[in-house]
């Protein structure tokens, strides 16, 4: 293991490297900052720049792409409201409040920093966890994918706070919509009401660039004023400061990085999930009851922040372990992979060794350049909320719409970014959260699938659900995760009838 | 309605809406095979009791007031007094809704390049009261970028409206 260690970094170490991981980097902080874009998009397009590399070169690019996508993602998700990527959306509760209070560059830095942080632990668990995880994957069968993705969407909605009952109200339109289009298992084509661009579903990106960036923009023009609702008081703090934050809250970054390892573990389920599930957690054990998230609380950046980084490295243990990815950027990857004659599982691992260890370098590296950039750039990227809604409105929609239009080129998605701009801007006025919506608009269709999988595979019994152990444990987690606020609640307010019973 | 107060009937009328979609929604399901409505009936079933219950939270009772301290630890008074309170003027929303479907209109007839230089244009000159000279360098600029990104870097062929394309 070691000699492939040193033969990642020998890979690494030469000019052309460097500026192939240094051109990843970058294309994934870009990539990542444009709401809409994505590492998925990234990766896709620079498939075709690695023809000619070098199996070890095009791995160096595309880890570049992969590291920095989140990192570029997040600050977005703090200066406008509007996560760069899904998986960002999480970082926005209490990264735009900070930056509406005039702590952009504390939000950046402890953002980039947790990032940074995330994704070297991330990697590291990549490269231990590997032996083991086989036996970990195979845990899982449909009945504990559904639970999970069960378990997910209470997890989400328990998050939304004192929103709960409307989080799962948004949570089951999230899944309905996501109904919409042909369904694999039968060849049905379903509630598509006989449109044509419907019958392969809602795509996802178009509809989330209208449920978070355009829905944000009709927002502001309804609001009128400027991104920061204060101008006067907007003071750009020192970037140092967030930086200070995630070693102060050290245990935030920590838990926020095994839930983006595990979770990114668990194909299909992604950074998205576990950017929420660490956030919600977060919020759940804070100690500090007069801790309130979603009103720019520090922990709440740091806590998503360090998941979605993390899960990079843990995506990639099924995608290289068993050839399963874990995400849909993973999916990609491994095209890239088979393109360059590298077949994924036990062969890649025995056989190819350095090359892994070269992605392992790959990551590490990028993300910590990643995050010097941001840190580095995050002054002048803070600037951004001071800029007027009337210059921000017309070219953010615009780009917006570009990029609903570009993944596809399928000029319905540029309506379909309309009609959920409009939905989310209701959702924001009635205070409907859109996080649970976007949450069962990824999983809508992994959900579906995984029940009617366990339905086929146990006869129709659905008391399969709780009668393995695995998925057993997932049902009580999701009970506990819908009953744990309440309870906490109660507990504070009797500590704090005791407490003022005690001061007379 | 009556018990609901005032300042709660839009979200409430919001309410109703997502739930006449719910049931369009069951509806339809029942005109496919169980296979490939089992799971959607299930999930739409189960919205029914919870729109029900959050517009029971809405009314002044004494069990909406209930199911709100369970789901939330807080009264409707106390959510209501955490309400963003910024007017939100219907007649505004339909001219930003218009904006928009105009935007989305031009893309469609003259495509990106030519919808983007003249809404950013307008928007800023006519909502943002910008100098024509300002307008004209953001305009640029924006289309400038998209052209640099999508056309040139990235090699999008991007669209270029139903009109042109009857030219070409």
């Amino acid at each position: 293991m070691f000699e492939s260690l040193i033969a990642g970094i020998i890979n690494l170490a030469s000019v052309q490297s460097l500026l192939l991981l240094m051109a990843g980097s970058a294309v994934g902080l870009l990539f990542g900052a444009i709401p809409g874009l994505g590492g998925t998009t990234a990766v896709a397009l620079m498939i075709p720049l690695t023809f000619g590399m070098e199996p070890f070169q095009a791995i160096i690019l595309m880890g570049g792409i992969m590291a920095a996508t989140s990192t570029g993602g997040s600050v977005s998700a703090i200066l406008l409201n509007t996560p760069g990527i899904a998986p960002n959306a999480a970082t926005t509760f209490d990264g735009y409040p900070l930056a509406q209070q005039g702590k952009a560059g504390m939000a950046i830095g402890a953002g980039a920093t947790a990032s940074a942080l995330g994704g070297v632990i991330g990697v590291i668990s990549l490269v231990a966890v590997i032996p083991i995880m086989k036996e970990i994957v195979l845990l899982f069968t449909p009945p504990e994918f559904f639970m999970l993705a069960i378990f997910g969407l209470c997890a989400i909605a328990v998050s939304s706070g004192d929103r709960l009952l409307q989080g799962l109200i948004t949570a089951i339109i999230g899944l309905v919509v996501g109904f919409v289009g042909l369904y694999d298992i039968t060849g049905t084509v379903r509630y598509s009401m006989g449109i044509p661009l419907l019958e392969d579903g809602i795509k996802l990106v178009p509809a989330l660039i209208g449920l978070f960036a355009i829905s944000e923009m009709i927002n502001l023009a309804v609001k009128g004023g400027s991104i920061a609702e204060d101008t006067s008081s907007i003071a750009i703090t020192r970037v140092s400061d967030g930086v200070k934050s995630v070693f102060k809250n050290w245990s935030t970054m920590l838990v926020g990085s095994g839930y983006g390892t595990f979770i990114g573990a668990v194909p299909g389920v992604g950074g998205t999930v576990a950017a929420f599930l660490s956030y919600s957690t977060q919020v759940q054990r804070d100690p500090d009851p007069e801790i309130e998230y979603g009103k720019g609380n520090i922990k709440g950046v740091i806590a998503p922040e360090s998941a979605n980084n993390a899960k990079d490295g843990g995506s990639l243990i099924p995608t290289l372990a068993f050839g399963i990815p874990g995400s849909a950027e993973t999916a990609v990857f491994l095209g890239v992979l088979i393109l360059h004659g590298i077949e994924p599982g036990q062969k890649l691992l025995v056989e190819n060794e350095p090359l892994v260890f070269t992605l392992v370098v790959a990551l590490t590296v990028s993300v910590v350049f990643a995050t010097l950039v941001v840190l580095a750039l995050a002054k002048y990227m803070a600037m951004l909320t001071m800029v007027s809604v009337n210059v921000l409105i017309p070219t953010v929609s615009v780009i917006a719409l570009v990029g609903a239009y570009a993944l596809h080129t399928e000029i319905g998605d540029v309506v379909i970014a309309l009609i959920f701009a409009v939905i989310g801007y209701f959702m924001i006025k009635f205070n409907y959260p859109r996080v649970t919506f976007t949450i069962a608009l990824v999983l809508g269709t992994l959900t579906e699938l995984n029940f009617d999988q366990s339905m086929q595979i146990h006869d129709g019994d659905m008391t399969v659900f709780f009668t393995r152990w695995l998925s057993v444990t997932l049902v009580i987690l999701t009970v506990l995760s819908l009953c744990f606020p309440t309870f906490r609640k109660k507990i504070r307010e009797r500590n704090r009838r005791r407490a003022e019973e005690n001061a007379k | 309605m009556r018990m609901i107060p005032e300042s709660r009937r839009p979200t409430a009328w919001f309410l109703l809406a997502i739930l006449a979609v719910i049931l369009a929604f069951i509806a339809v399901s029942y005109t496919y095979k169980p296979n490939d409505r089992i799971f959607p009936l299930m999930v739409g079933y189960a919205a029914i009791p919870l729109i029900l219950l959050d517009l029971l939270t809405l009314t002044e009772t004494k069990i909406g007031e209930r199911i709100s301290l369970f789901f939330s630890a807080k009264t409707p008074e106390q959510i209501d007094e955490e309400v963003d309170r910024t007017e939100r003027r219907l007649d505004r929303e339909l001219i930003v809704f218009l904006w928009m479907s105009v935007l989305v209109l031009g893309i469609y007839l003259f495509g990106f390049l030519a919808s983007t230089p003249v809404f950013v244009f307008c928007w800023m000159k006519y909502r943002g009261d910008y100098s024509i000279r300002s307008s004209l360098y953001s305009a640029i600029s924006t289309v400038g970028f998209i052209y640099i990104l999508f056309e040139l870097v990235l090699q999008y062929e991007l669209y270029t409206g139903v009109l042109f394309e009857l030219f070409d």
